[in-house]
């Protein structure tokens, strides 16, 4: 559940004390933000590999930039920006189709609900598989509008790029997944799961 | 979060104490704050944590903050923190607090002039680097007022007054004029057998030397 700010310091003023090196603010945006940029970090990746490295850099540049902040945006659509380039820069530089390792939580025996978990699990596991193959670009697009289920318009915000683009690439990608997924019933099930909230 | 969507493993609670202390420890190296050197300088000290006792159970998170000033000098403006489902984490000068659910906090003061806490309602921990002399750091709730020494405890707003209990060291508990030194591993007020508050011991007449504060465990 979001933090709830009875009386919040405006985004501005909020940035404006961390770019003076405000320790407090900066832990408080730390707070306030951290989850957001995990999830996002996580849903363009794919898992939490490397997750703590990264985290760190997104609110290290986060702190860095803040100086340049002008509340022109809301400062969590600014934040978003940031982590998707430190998203794409990581993605650069890995290696394409590196092994991805995961620990895989037992399955209750008996639970239903755990066991279509597990399935989806398997199932993003199959999507990133393919993922890892794309271009950066593509990859951000298609993670943010439809596993982030952010809209079109969004996504081209935080990608800094037209809205045209942005729709090529989603497409471009979906493309890509989808002749996998012909050959794959547990990618095409996934699809079709997250089909139902693309806007 | 939706079934619809990859549904995001979260990290633990250590994976985010790794994060952010590896976060402000490079921030520290490349750039000390302009407006917290003497926090970069603490943070390498060994801190002792104050426990709180607090009753509640975290489940969201409301913080209201007015604002908040860290600096040398003259007083600084006043913070006020009301937490409502979950508490919150501030960092005050040296001094980071914990602010349990449903708690009220008014920070005022900073390092060099001193620092006071006054407990509305609710609990609140304290991590605050011993003051080697330094203007004290206190802890007011209700009529009983707290100076760390340097020590590890507790504080528990309980209607005009409050409960302390100290894990580590000592803190000094003035209630109507009358001074009580409370140690490690001791309740203000305690109870003895039978329910009968035990009277206050009085304190010493000479502060109690930081020899007597082991070092914690790193």
């Amino acid at each position: 559940m979001d933090a709830v700010w009875l009386k919040a310091p405006g985004d501005l003023q909020l940035a404006e004390r961390c770019a003076r090196g405000d320790r407090t603010a900066q832990r408080e945006l730390f707070q306030q933000e951290k989850r957001r940029v995990h999830a996002t970090l996580y849903r363009v990746l794919g898992s939490n590999g490397d997750m703590e490295d990264l985290i760190q850099e997104a609110f290290i540049e986060v702190f860095r930039s803040l100086a340049g902040f002008r509340g022109e945006a809301k400062l969590s659509t600014w934040i978003d920006r940031i982590t998707v380039r430190v998203a794409y820069a990581y993605l650069s530089r890995k290696p394409p189709g590196a092994a991805r390792l995961e620990m895989v939580p037992e399955i209750p025996a008996g639970d239903p609900s755990a066991e279509h978990r597990a399935q989806m699990r398997q199932a993003a596991q199959h999507l990133y598989t393919v993922l890892d193959r794309l271009d950066a670009k593509l990859r951000v697009a298609f993670t943010l509008h439809v596993i982030d289920g952010r809209p079109l318009a969004e996504v081209a915000d935080v990608m800094s790029a037209s809205l045209v683009a942005t729709k090529t690439r989603v497409w471009r990608a979906r493309r890509e997944v989808d002749r996998r997924a012909r050959r794959d019933p547990l990618l095409q099930m996934f699809l079709e799961d997250a089909s139902q909230g693309e806007g | 979060m939706s079934d619809r969507k990859h549904e995001v493993e979260p990290l633990s609670e250590a994976s985010w104490s790794r994060v952010e202390r590896a976060i402000f420890e490079r921030l520290d190296a490349a750039q000390p704050s302009p407006l917290a050197g003497e926090l970069h300088r603490a943070q390498k000290r060994r801190r002792r944590l104050f426990a709180v006792g607090g009753a509640l159970v975290a489940a969201a998170a409301l913080v209201l903050v007015a604002t908040n000033l860290i600096g040398r000098g003259p007083r600084g403006e006043s913070s006020r923190i009301v937490t409502a489902g979950a508490g919150s984490h501030v960092s005050y000068g040296e001094a980071a607090l914990d602010v349990d659910p449903q708690s009220a906090v008014l920070l005022s003061g900073n390092d060099t002039a001193g620092v006071e806490v006054v407990l509305d309602r609710g609990g609140v921990t304290c991590e605050v680097a011993p003051r080697h002399g330094r203007p004290p750091f206190t802890v007011r709730a209700g009529a009983v007022r707290v100076r760390v020494i340097g020590t590890r405890f507790s504080v528990v707003r309980d209607g005009d007054s409050g409960r302390v209990s100290v894990v580590h060291g000592t803190v000094e508990v003035t209630v109507n004029g009358q001074v009580s030194l409370v140690h490690a591993g001791e309740r203000w007020p305690q109870t003895v057998t039978g329910g009968v508050p035990a009277a206050h011991a009085p304190a010493p007449s000479l502060p109690v030397p930081a020899a007597a504060y082991p070092a914690p465990a790193e």
